[in-house]
């Protein structure tokens, strides 16, 4: 055989159709020159040496696969032996290292958030013990709707906020709780029906809910 | 020059006598009704003293589904009267003072009250410093959550006429 071994991929190239352009034209040129090159192109494109190739490469990928499976496998079961978790193969470990590194990604931002909050809570906390301003209002709308409960006053807080909620009627408004040392709910309770108002039952009201025992600065 | 001020001042009564101007004229304020309610929870056991007509309904909203055994210890009737504070001892040692702030038109033309709250105890730190609230005649609120007898008390506050 007088063919190089880069004329001879070439020529298998040729034979596959994988070439274009000048290359192309080069080795064509050259199966038409050479009976020696159009012998290698016509057996490349012979349908028993492509059954023959693709069997043999079949094979050596069975036996490539089956060779890295033994091998995996005693791995396995001596790290198994040895107390050490199962071999893992690359790509699952790239994914769940993926999913690990986001998840803790999701974790720290949750965590950032949550701080962020709390420093917001405390600082406007915070602000709300500067000064004794005219503050919570917490009215009970005369019309019926589901009782609600407003946390007015974090601990330590001296001077409960509310939000002015929206009323139907005039019912009782809380303008300002001062109870620096105890805990302060409000539970805002509407009126119970029409019925029950025209029976002579309870009015909107409001309960205020303060800790007994003091909370600790 | 005290002549002429004592004359115009005389002068001033008696155009005020004869127009019907009320110089000063005392009122009489309405009342704050303060009740002691003592909540707590029994098993098997709910009742609800006759003498508090307004739990009933109530005791089916926070904070109140928490207990089912509402009684009355005491109930009392004090005379409010714009800047003085009325005061009230508690059965657990504490004491309660109510002050009237001011009395303004709501919406409908109704009697607003401003109350001013304080509930505390000498020679501690104040359980309620200062409690600031709004509300018609005979409209009811409660201060709750102080510990008492295994239960806890309510004061409801009703500004009556």
């Amino acid at each position: 055989m007088s063919l190089s071994r880069e004329t001879m991929t070439e020529l298998m190239a040729l034979a596959d159709g994988e070439l274009d352009g000048e290359a192309r034209e080069r080795a064509e040129k050259l199966a038409a020159d050479s009976p020696e090159a159009r012998r290698v192109v016509d057996a490349m494109r012979s349908p028993v040496l492509g059954m023959w190739l693709a069997e043999t490469m079949d094979q050596r990928a069975s036996v490539a696969d089956g060779i890295a499976d033994v091998v995996m496998g005693t791995i396995d079961a001596a790290r198994r032996d040895a107390g050490i978790q199962g071999v893992v193969r690359l790509s699952d470990a790239r994914a769940r290292r993926t999913g690990v590194t986001r998840g803790q990604v999701a974790a720290v931002a949750g965590f950032l958030a949550l701080a962020a909050t709390i420093v917001l809570y405390m600082r406007n906390d915070r602000d709300g013990m500067d000064g004794v301003v005219p503050v919570a209002s917490v009215v009970v709308p005369m019309a019926t709707a589901p009782s609600a409960e407003v946390r007015v006053t974090p601990p330590g807080s001296a001077v409960a906020q509310a939000p002015h909620l929206p009323q139907g009627g005039q019912g009782v408004e809380v303008d300002e709780i001062d109870s620096p040392a105890h805990g302060v709910t409000v539970f805002e309770i509407p009126a119970s029906g029409m019925a029950a108002a025209a029976s002579g039952g309870a009015p909107p009201s409001v309960v205020i809910m303060i800790e007994d025992e003091p909370v600790a600065p | 020059m005290m002549r002429r001020r004592l004359l115009a001042t005389c002068a001033g009564v008696l155009l005020a006598g004869a127009t019907g101007v009320a110089w000063a004229t005392p009122t009489k304020g309405p009342n704050i009704e303060l009740t002691i309610i003592h909540a707590t929870y029994v098993d098997g056991g709910a009742s609800i003293d006759s003498r508090l007509p307004r739990l009933p309904t109530l005791t089916k909203s926070e904070p109140f589904t928490h207990y089912n055994v509402f009684t009355l210890l005491d109930r009392k009737q004090l005379p409010l009267e714009a800047g003085k504070p009325v005061a009230y001892g508690l059965v657990n040692g504490r004491n309660v003072a109510v002050t009237l702030g001011g009395v303004s038109q709501g919406d409908a033309g109704e009697k607003r009250y401003q109350l001013e709250a304080h509930i505390g105890e000498p020679g501690k730190a104040a359980y309620l410093k200062g409690l600031q609230v709004t509300l018609g005649e005979n409209q009811a609120f409660y201060v709750g959550g102080q510990s008492f007898q295994g239960g806890t008390l309510f004061l409801e506050l009703v500004v009556l006429p």
